[in-house]
């Protein structure tokens, strides 16, 4: 009985909080399926001259498709930009597994002179602001001539240092015991990466790959300075021009935009915990 | 035709006109020119090609009521003219075409007959005119009218009316009964190509062959393009297309020209060939209306701009190098269709130069200025700056201080000599004889009402005073012409602002201050008073509110206006509503300064490496002939002041008076009558302009902050304290960064 | 011996293709803006400290860099310990392996919504006429303009916390779990309370994972600007004018050697205190 209660004690401000956290995706999703002029009733007040206040329900009064259909069939530029997205997220990734991984493991698993400076440079190079860099990043990509293909985006994505700074954690938390023994039985060290690094750390990879695609998603900066050609631009170039005058097709449009983030984040979410559990455990 | 080269060539010709790709030293391209016409000619209805070659062309001068037929074997060479026997002078055109025997049809109404009408003009001048008999309109009570036409390879007519179905004339009788089966879908216009009839309808692009009247294959080429861009799939101003078509070279091949350029593509393509780029030429600045294939390799498109229709030609020149050696750059952070037309005469003086226009902010993105601004700074200081830049909405102070913008007191100084300035603008930009960048156009901000009022209007304090009292005095009554929020602060802000900076380069909070207050009661006067007029974009339409405002006035709907005033046509409506209500119209603010607003102000970077091109291309801009052109303020050029005048002198003061009609937002029709523009009034109004003497403040940063805030006090949401001490904390951080 | 300098080189392989590409991208470049600190914008004349001195006397770059210091002194404990409290709430009631899985994965949801949909809902919820006054209005308290007052730091702070949360409810999900149950009820063997378990058993053997959360709390507290830039512009209210805000206008203006000169400070700034984190987290080893 007083298990119980002191349960719902805990329950009701955690629910609470989660509801909040979920609030605006349910706003989201609420505003695609109602008309244009169904949400400017509500939302007037923001809008223009409007006196009181912006209102919402949870359930639209008129449920409409028309926002979908817009979107979905009305407007070509949308999947572009998707596709562009798609394109850009799945570069970086393939480019983190193939240079973020191995660097990650090779600093985190050996030791040689150095390693602590390339730690470090790592960090703080992640922490940098990008308008600070922008400018330099930019010779370098006019130099190597890549400005206004996607490889601009791609590439500086794929040699982010925040993947391998998580995985770097990861692969720390690998038994030692584990690695000499595949030592002993005579493996060599490539074949530990394969056999052992990348299986145990798997889930601080996928953790590490699900936050990068996070990051993938809501590129802003990038590519409006390094891509010229608006057709190569990504999706979130695209959102904030839907102004509040139509809210509706702005709300679906950021709900489908949502859409594949949302499942990557909740099918990886599991890995999320599991292989930052994994790793601690050794402690 | 040269698919197989032009497959090569068309690479080059890439939508966004990078040279680079190129392989050095290739030859052959299309090349632009105009084709001139006796200077008699005012309007060019039609061109085609005849079948055994060669070219026709209809035109007429609508004060003197000729019209000739224009006939050439090569389009580049000798045009004979065979004068018709029909006057064009107040008739209503609603469709020409050309036939492949040479003769040109008429369809519309005309002066001497009562409704619809087709002429076909013979090549030897003689006119035979037809009756066409048309099927009743559905569902109106209407009589049915031709609103399209057009004819095929083999002299089949084709028309549009108005039940949005396309019918097939019978060219002996003019009669128009055989109607050609293309779906109940309404046709919102269509184009022929050799024996295919192109149809644009709701659903879609579909092709037709004329002479059986089926229907063909889906063309994937066609209808990609309109998938892509459901602009193209409405045809809104009459007698202009989106897309306009012809046949190609070899049998069933289509040739369709947009804004974007001219393209190619046979029977079983997938993707056509870009023969022309409109980034290049001046087919990005027309509406068009018809194109022709005047021989292999050499086209001729009809289209329409604010100078009126002409013709242009695009052959392909195997000598030139296929692509310009140069490259001009021009940077401007909006689109503007005057620095458009401004490079196509750019262009055709200098086709050894290719030049490439960029736009930062369209409206089809979500990029904000500020990220323009970033994208066009990592270019300038990687050294890639472009070599013109159009000044509005930039940072131009910090360009002028980081030593970017060249010094063009010498070109500006050049037109001076040949065409004169107005000097008061040359003035305000040369600072220790030097001018970092030049506004081609300027325009002024103006009130419109009785003579007090326009007295008061001479400080926006004054103003602001008169308003109130009027309105207070004419309870219930609209006093001005109104604007949202938005457009209050807008105008005034034009109006006003050049008096906020003292003289250590500060902002004036006194006078900001007493600005504030003058446009809260300005807003005030008529808030609810009438639904506002504006919602959306009020950029695009607040160039010109003096003269919509006027029309308020003159239908007695308001009392006074004001508004920017921003070109030939905006007087002459203030002239109109003038002499029906005996109001007038004066500069509005500058009490201590009077001030313009410029536009269109250019640069050239001081680092490219194009400075005498960079030097011609604004020697153009700020010329008589891109002045002559009456859209998007006054022309700072003097000769090109003088053409616009005697242009619209010559327009609206014929003897055949003009009445543009409007319709307003309640269905009532506005009326002008346009007689009243003579040089007398351009004069004065050459004086007005001669006595603004500052421009008005053109820092975006300050302008956002303080319409930003300024709104929130005019709505009421905050006090004007709250407003000052906030425009004041965000002003003084952006000064002290 | 001889396989110890093998493995060196091994490791080395392991790392070098990634720090290759790290040096093009970003290590080259921030070299760049080093050297760039130390020349003039115009003409690239090397300078020595004038940049430095510049930004140092700089009133606009002193109040950003003291609200970006205020904003991480608020934000960072707050998350840390917000998210601590429902992380200890979470296990708590771990048993309910259902009720625990969803309210983990709700609390996630705010890092998948990209910036503009959240630039979006603020506008709607922080507006004079939005959502929140209008629920403020309904108990008879009467709203302000939440972006334009002093309030906009909150706004800020909240944003911030409420897209982060989840994430970090995860980390310390996870460093809770590592404890080993032993050492606990070795503990309460011992006879120490709740709080001493607290205090002396989890939070020094979670070092790591705090050393990881705050590291990436601190990349994340960068990113807010983003929405703050949006939502409020370039000259937002006073409290949230940002650090970033100033590198943006800077660049707008052309002034790289200012914007140099401050992220190399910017640089130092941060070194100091994740080094000392680091030291923390060795010791712990």
């Amino acid at each position: 009985m007083r298990k119980n209660r002191k349960r719902i004690l805990i329950g009701i401000p955690l629910l609470a909080a989660a509801v909040f956290a979920v609030s605006p995706v349910l706003f989201l999703l609420t505003g695609t399926f109602m008309g244009t002029r169904e949400i400017a009733s509500y939302i007037g007040p923001v809008l223009g001259d409007g006196e009181g206040f912006a209102v919402f329900r949870l359930i639209p009064l008129y449920p409409t498709l028309a926002n979908v259909v817009e979107l979905l069939l009305d407007s070509p530029e949308f999947f572009q930009m998707f596709w562009n997205t798609a394109k850009i997220t799945c570069g970086v990734l393939a480019g983190q597994l193939a240079f973020g991984t191995p660097a990650a493991w090779g600093l985190a698993r050996y030791t040689f002179p150095g390693k602590k400076k390339i730690y470090m440079c790592y960090i703080l190079l992640m922490m940098m602001p990008f308008q600070v860099t922008m400018l330099s990043e930019y010779l370098v990509l006019d130099g190597m001539g890549l400005l206004d293909t996607l490889w601009a985006i791609i590439l500086p994505g794929a040699f982010s240092t925040f993947p391998p700074f998580i995985m770097y954690r990861f692969f720390c938390g690998i038994p030692e015991s584990l690695i000499e023994a595949a030592r002993v039985d005579g493996a060599g060290e490539v074949v530990i990466f394969f056999k052992i690094g990348i299986p145990v750390g798997s889930s601080g990879i996928i953790s590490a790959m699900v936050l990068q695609f996070l990051e993938c998603q809501s590129m802003i900066e990038q590519p409006s300075v390094f891509l010229k050609t608006k057709s190569l631009w990504p999706l979130a170039l695209y959102l904030p021009e839907i102004g509040l005058e139509e809210a509706g097709f702005a709300l679906c449009a950021s709900f489908m935009a949502l859409i594949p983030a949302m499942c990557v984040f909740l099918c990886g979410q599991e890995y999320l915990e599991q292989g930052i559990v994994a790793a601690a455990i050794r402690e | 035709m040269r698919t197989g080269r032009m497959r090569e060539d068309s690479s080059q010709a890439g939508n966004e006109g990078a040279p680079s790709a190129s392989a050095d030293g290739a030859k052959g391209r299309f090349v632009e020119s105009d084709v001139q016409f006796p200077e008699e000619v005012t309007e060019i209805r039609c061109v085609g090609a005849r079948a055994g070659g060669g070219v026709t062309v209809l035109a007429d001068n609508g004060d003197t009521g000729k019209t000739w037929l224009f006939m050439a074997e090569d389009a580049g060479g000798e045009w004979t003219a065979q004068e018709a026997g029909l006057s064009l002078a107040d008739c209503w055109i609603s469709g020409a075409a050309v036939a492949p025997d040479g003769s040109a049809w008429l369809c519309g109404s005309f002066a001497d007959t009562d409704g619809m009408r087709v002429k076909k003009i013979n090549p030897d001048g003689v006119v035979e005119e037809k009756v066409p008999g048309m099927p009743e309109v559905k569902e109106r009570d209407t009589n049915n009218i031709i609103t399209q036409m057009g004819i095929d390879a083999a002299g089949r007519i084709f028309v549009l009316d108005l039940n949005g179905e396309i019918l097939k004339m019978n060219p002996e009788t003019g009669e128009c009964a055989e109607r050609m089966e293309c779906g109940d879908e309404y046709v919102r216009y269509f184009g022929i190509a050799g024996e295919k009839l192109i149809v644009i309808s709701e659903s879609g692009i579909h092709v037709y062959d004329t002479a059986a009247g089926t229907a063909l294959l889906e063309d994937v080429v066609l209808s990609e393009l309109i998938a892509a861009d459901s602009s193209l799939m409405s045809s809104d101003t009459e007698g202009v297309f989106p897309l306009v078509f012809t046949a190609g070279m070899e049998s069933g091949s289509i040739v369709h020209a947009d804004k974007s350029g001219i393209y190619y593509h046979n029977d079983k393509a997938t993707v056509s060939e870009q023969l022309v780029s409109g980034d290049l030429n001046s087919i990005g600045s027309l509406s068009l209306v018809q194109i022709a294939m005047a021989g292999e390799e050499d086209f001729l498109i009809l289209g329409r701009d604010a100078t009126g229709s002409r013709i242009l030609r695009f052959y392909y020149d195997k000598d030139v190098s296929s692509l310009p050696e140069k490259e001009l750059t021009i940077y401007a952070l909006e689109d503007s269709a005057l620095l458009r037309q401004a490079v196509g005469i750019y262009q055709k003086e200098n086709s050894g130069t290719f030049v490439t226009i960029k736009i930062g902010m369209t409206e089809k993105d979500g990029v904000t200025a500020e990220d323009a601004v970033a994208a066009l700074n990592t270019e300038i200081m990687a050294g890639d700056a472009p070599d013109v830049m159009i000044l509005d909405g930039l940072p131009v102070d910090s360009y002028i201080e980081k030593g970017l913008l060249a010094d063009v007191s010498g070109i500006v100084a050049e037109v001076e000599q040949t065409d004169g300035l107005f000097g008061n603008v040359k003035n305000a930009y040369e600072k220790d004889g030097a001018i970092y960048g030049m506004p081609a156009r300027f325009f002024p901000v103006v009130v419109f009402g009785m003579e007090d009022a326009v007295r008061a209007g001479e400080s926006v304090t004054g103003f602001a005073g008169y308003i109130e009292r009027t309105a207070a005095e004419n309870p219930g009554k609209q006093v001005a012409y109104d604007l949202p929020a938005e457009g209050v602060l807008w105008t005034l802000y034009r109006a006003d602002s050049a008096n906020w900076v003292t003289e250590g380069g500060t902002l004036d909070e006194g006078r900001l201050t007493e600005w504030l207050t003058a446009a809260k009661k300005i807003y005030d006067a008529d808030r609810d008073k009438s639904e506002r007029r504006f919602y959306t974009s009020f950029d695009n339409v607040l160039y010109g509110t003096a003269g919509t405002g006027a029309s308020y006035v003159m239908d007695g709907e308001a009392l006074l206006c004001y508004g920017t005033m921003v070109d030939l046509g905006g007087l002459e409506m203030l002239l109109a509503a003038a002499e029906k209500t005996g109001a007038d119209y004066g500069i509005l603010g500058g009490d201590q300064k009077k001030s313009f607003v410029p536009h269109l102000q250019t640069g050239i970077s001081n680092d490219s490496d194009m400075q005498e091109e960079a030097a011609a291309f604004l020697k153009v801009l700020l010329g008589k002939e891109c002045g002559g052109i009456d859209q998007d303020g006054f022309p700072v050029n003097r000769a090109g002041w003088a053409a616009v005048c005697e242009d619209k002198i010559k327009m609206y003061g014929s003897e055949s008076t003009i009445s543009i009609g409007s319709t307003d937002e309640n269905g009532r029709e506005r009326g002008f009558q346009m007689d009243d523009l003579n040089q007398e009034a351009a004069d004065r109004l050459a004086a007005l302009l001669e006595g603004l003497t500052v421009p008005s403040l053109t820092d975006a940063v300050i302008e956002e902050v303080v319409t930003a805030q300024g709104e929130a006090y005019l709505k009421g949401e905050a006090s004007l304290e709250d407003v000052v001490t906030a425009i004041r904390q965000k002003i003084s951080i952006y000064l002290a960064e | 011996m001889d396989r110890q300098k093998r493995r060196k080189a091994v490791g080395l392989c392991f790392v070098l293709p990634g720090f290759m590409g790290v040096a093009v991208f970003y290590l080259i470049p921030f070299l760049d803006v080093f050297r760039r600190s130390f020349v003039t914008a115009v003409g690239n004349r090397f300078c020595g400290f004038r940049n430095y001195r510049t930004v140092f006397a700089n009133a606009a770059f002193r109040l950003a860099a003291g609200n970006t210091l205020t904003f991480l002194a608020v934000c960072l404990p707050l998350l840390l310990a917000l998210s601590l409290l429902a992380a200890l709430g979470l296990s708590a009631v771990a048993d309910n392996k259902r009720l625990y899985a969803v309210l983990k994965g709700a609390y996630l949801i705010p890092l998948a919504v990209p910036a503009a949909s959240v630039v979006l809902l603020w506008k709607l919820v922080f507006d004079r006429h939005g959502f929140l006054n209008g629920v403020l209005d309904a108990f008879g308290i009467a709203g302000k303009d939440w972006m334009n007052s002093g309030a906009a730091f909150g706004v800020l702070v909240f944003s911030y916390i409420w897209k982060n949360m989840g994430y970090v409810v995860v980390l310390w999900l996870a460093g809770l779990a590592s404890v080993p149950e032993t050492l606990y009820e070795a503990a309460r063997v011992d006879g120490a309370g709740r709080w001493d378990c607290f205090v002396r058993i989890t939070i020094p053997l979670m070092r790591p994972v705090i050393f990881m959360i705050v590291v990436i709390s601190l990349l994340n507290s960068f990113k807010v600007f983003r929405e703050a830039w949006m939502v409020a512009g370039s000259y937002p209210e006073d409290s949230i004018y940002l650090l970033q805000h100033i590198f943006n206008n800077w660049f707008r203006d052309l002034s790289m050697d200012r914007i140099a000169a401050a992220a190399v400070l910017l640089c130092i700034a941060v070194f100091g205190p994740i080094r000392l984190l680091q030291r923390c987290w060795e010791d712990s080893r």
